[in-house]
């Protein structure tokens, strides 16, 4: 595996080598192109792999793509239900109706909710406090691209004030576009949903490559020297692994928490920090695993024979052998950071405002109020269904790439006639 | 033999309780406030703060306050005491049945899962490529990637606002109203044991119980399909078909028995999980559990329940893990017992 082979970037190759093509009939692939035409073969994979860099891209975007700021409390306006299914079309102009907050009530008989003036004379209906129903004015408001509306920073550091798309209004008008809807306080949960993808998106990669720079590190030191250095260090993460880590995560954030207040992003490494220390073990024994297996194998030993240091054979033949496991073990502990780390912003114990997340958008349908929540309010739920997606997603590409990268799974598939 | 080797794991358990006690005095030891703060309040005369530091030995070294700490621990679960509940924490945290509950829907669960998710991998194996082996592959893949939380979520959202429980009229003894969450409705919970008390029991029970195994009945039937299949291609298994046995005594004799060994190994393995969701679990439908106190007390900043709390949580990932070993040594005559 010649490493200025491996790195041609596609199949379009610079003309040095159209010699062996025309000898051999055929035309050889590198091992990454062989692994790229057997992942392309996994629809769901490919799908995954797309899933992740469409959300990706409009995380990065996301003050841009979102017509309000996630931050800005839209008080007149809270529990709107969502207005993407209330998008109207005038010709192709889309628009939408104004709002018009009113208070809801409920007859029970009937079983209908809607603002209170509303229900006929011999209905009897019931004050629904917390809950409002929306009228449509009459008055039409144009969706608009590329339209003026609140200001931000692009990237954290480009003040402007453009947003793909929106209604161009004034905060306090009625003609406002919330796509998810807003929350208890009217906050968009468009915006929040694209900002908390955002926050949550970074965590995962981070806690892995933390927790893959420290497993890598003692799984490699462990495999590589063997002996009593393996013995401690196996001892050591079979002892995390036998940790109750969700109840010691939500422990130690909580005390973290009672120490008084803390900046955003003092917590935000806070939690990545935490993560990271009840993910390093398992990903330490499979890297611990590798090394055992390709300490002996020959080319090792050849290199051993020329001479090479330790650190060279760890760099220059052990680590690039077991590169694609790494990134296969990487793709699929993704899913467990996010969903951990969702679990923790859930129940309040982890990414705090301002900063939001997944979980922290569901944190409000946390304790009492939850059902009336839900019952009531159940776009609400719709981070939940983003933290589906983007585990599915992973879980797609995870097992898609493994199947690539692993050329036995695929001469099984062929063997089965596939 | 095998007296011996569960002897020789269960002292193979004391480094990691020693850590996990460490863990726990350290996070009792670093976090602000004492229990002299919690005795007699911030605006306590030095005085008394001084004979009250004397007497619980706060300025005692950090060995031998530890010491002091897992004695009391290991012969009297003393946690400490909790101020918010006004009575000792271990008491606090376990009391009421609630650690009853914790054991009851954890098992169930794990039960559940495997008596579910072991015939459905054994079919599947067998009919490799079928529609419904295709159909099951999907739903557990599902089944893994939506985690219990959500599951939990979703389904009460179904339940509340789509079902609507609470407008189907029913009347039938104790059972006034269909209600989601906890393990009663509010007019069975004082009323005597019968068959609609039961009954409100199941409908409370059930959901909690198949979210809580949903992730794990789908790992199960993964893994138990793909040992299977890795046993039917073993050549004892071509001998076992060769020798004229029926496919029945071949499956489920020869290479059930040998394909669910892994499984036994993984056990260990799935019971954090298990345990983690179930803690979400208890928040979500309200259960009175364990987990439930330990939540709320983390709220409350009521630690020493927090702390006996990570000591039970502990606890039972431990002996689980003890029981999925002594389970693998007796159906893996192959394991070692060195």
């Amino acid at each position: 595996m010649g490493n200025a082979k491996t790195t041609a970037p596609t199949r379009v190759e610079p003309p040095k080598p159209p010699a062996p093509e025309e000898e051999l009939g055929y035309r050889p692939l590198s091992q990454r192109q062989l692994i790229w035409r057997r992942f392309r073969r996994h629809k769901l994979g490919l799908l995954g792999g797309i899933t992740i860099l469409f959300l990706l891209l409009i995380f990065l975007f996301a003050e841009f793509i979102s017509p309000n700021n996630y931050w800005v409390l839209y008080k007149d306006y809270p529990y709107v239900p969502p207005m993407i299914t209330q998008i109207h079309f005038d010709g192709l102009r889309p628009y939408v109706h104004g709002l018009a907050k009113r208070q809801a009530c409920i007859d029970l008989d009937l079983n209908i909710i809607q603002y209170c003036r509303d229900f006929p004379p011999d209905a009897n209906p019931r004050r629904l406090p917390g809950v409002y129903v929306y009228k449509e004015t009459d008055q039409k408001y144009y969706l608009k691209f590329f339209v003026r509306g609140p200001e931000y920073k692009l990237f954290g550091f480009i003040p402007t004030n453009i947003h793909l798309i929106g209604t161009g209004e004034p905060m306090r008008s009625p003609g406002q576009f919330f796509p998810f809807g807003t929350d208890k306080q009217g906050r968009d949960l468009f915006a929040m949903v694209l900002f908390g993808g955002r926050v949550t998106l970074a965590i995962a990669p981070l806690v892995i490559l933390i927790s893959f720079l420290v497993g890598m590190f003692l799984g490699g030191l462990s495999g590589y020297l063997g002996g009593a250095v393996d013995t401690f260090l196996q001892r050591l993460a079979e002892i995390v692994m036998s940790l109750p880590r969700l109840a010691l995560l939500l422990a130690i954030s909580g005390i973290v928490s009672s120490l008084g207040l803390i900046p955003p992003m003092v917590r935000f490494w806070t939690i990545v920090g935490l993560l990271s220390m009840v993910s390093w073990a398992p990903i330490a024994r499979v890297i611990r695993g590798q090394f055992l297996a390709l300490r002996e194998s020959e080319y090792t030993q050849a290199a051993r024979a020329l001479g090479a240091g330790n650190l060279r054979i760890i760099f220059r033949h052990i680590l690039p052998n077991i590169m694609s496991y790494l990134v296969v073990a990487a793709t699929l502990a993704v899913p467990d950071i996010i969903i951990l780390e969702s679990i923790l912003s859930f129940l309040g114990y982890g990414i705090q405002h301002p900063l939001t997340s997944w979980g922290m958008l569901l944190n409000s349908l946390v304790g009492e109020g939850f059902q009336f929540e839900v019952q009531y309010h159940s776009w609400l739920l719709i981070p939940a269904a983003f933290i589906v997606i983007t585990v599915l997603a992973f879980n797609f590409l995870g097992d898609a790439l493994r199947d690539a990268v692993d050329p036995y799974t695929v001469a099984e598939v062929k063997e089965e006639g596939h | 033999m095998l007296l011996g080797y569960i002897f020789r794991r269960i002292l193979y358990m004391l480094p990691i309780l020693i850590v996990v006690t460490l863990i726990i005095f350290l996070l009792t030891y670093l976090q602000p406030g004492d229990v002299v703060d919690a005795m007699c309040g911030l605006s306590c005369p030095q005085e008394i703060r001084e004979r009250l530091r004397e007497v619980y030995g706060l300025d005692d070294p950090f060995v031998v306050q530890y010491l002091r700490w897992v004695k009391g621990v290991f012969t009297e679960l003393d946690f400490g005491y909790s101020p918010i509940r006004k009575m000792p924490a271990w008491e606090a945290l376990v009391g009421e049945g609630r650690w009853g509950y914790t054991l009851l829907l954890v098992l169930t669960a794990m039960f559940v899962s495997w008596a579910v998710a072991i015939p459905i991998g054994i079919y599947s194996a067998t009919h490799k490529y079928s529609p419904a082996d295709h159909a099951f592959t999907f739903l557990g893949f599902l089944g893994i990637s939506v985690p219990n939380f959500i599951l939990g979520l979703f389904f009460i959202w179904l339940m509340v606002a789509i079902v609507k429980v609470g407008q189907i009229p029913v009347q039938f003894g104790c059972i006034t109203q269909l209600t989601v969450g906890e393990f009663f409705s509010p007019s069975c919970r004082d009323a005597p044991w019968g068959i609609s008390k039961f009954l409100d029991f199941l409908w409370h029970f059930l959901p909690p119980v198949l979210i809580l195994s949903a992730a794990n009945t789908a790992a199960v039937i993964r893994y138990m399909r793909g040992s299977l299949l890795d046993v039917l291609k073993m050549d004892y298994i071509q001998t076992a078909r060769a020798k004229g046995l029926s496919e029945r005594v071949v499956i489920y004799k020869h290479a059930v028995r040998n394909a669910i060994n892994p499984l036994i190994s993984m056990l260990g393995f799935w019971i954090p999980y298990m345990l983690e969701g179930a803690l979400v679990i208890a928040i979500i439908f309200n259960l009175p559990q364990i987990e439930k106190t330990f939540i709320e007390s983390l709220e409350n900043r009521d630690y020493a329940v927090v702390m006996s709390g990570l000591f039970v949580f502990s606890l039972i990932l431990m002996i689980g893990n003890l029981i999925a070993d002594i389970l693998l040594a007796i159906s893996d005559p192959k394991i070692r017992y060195e």
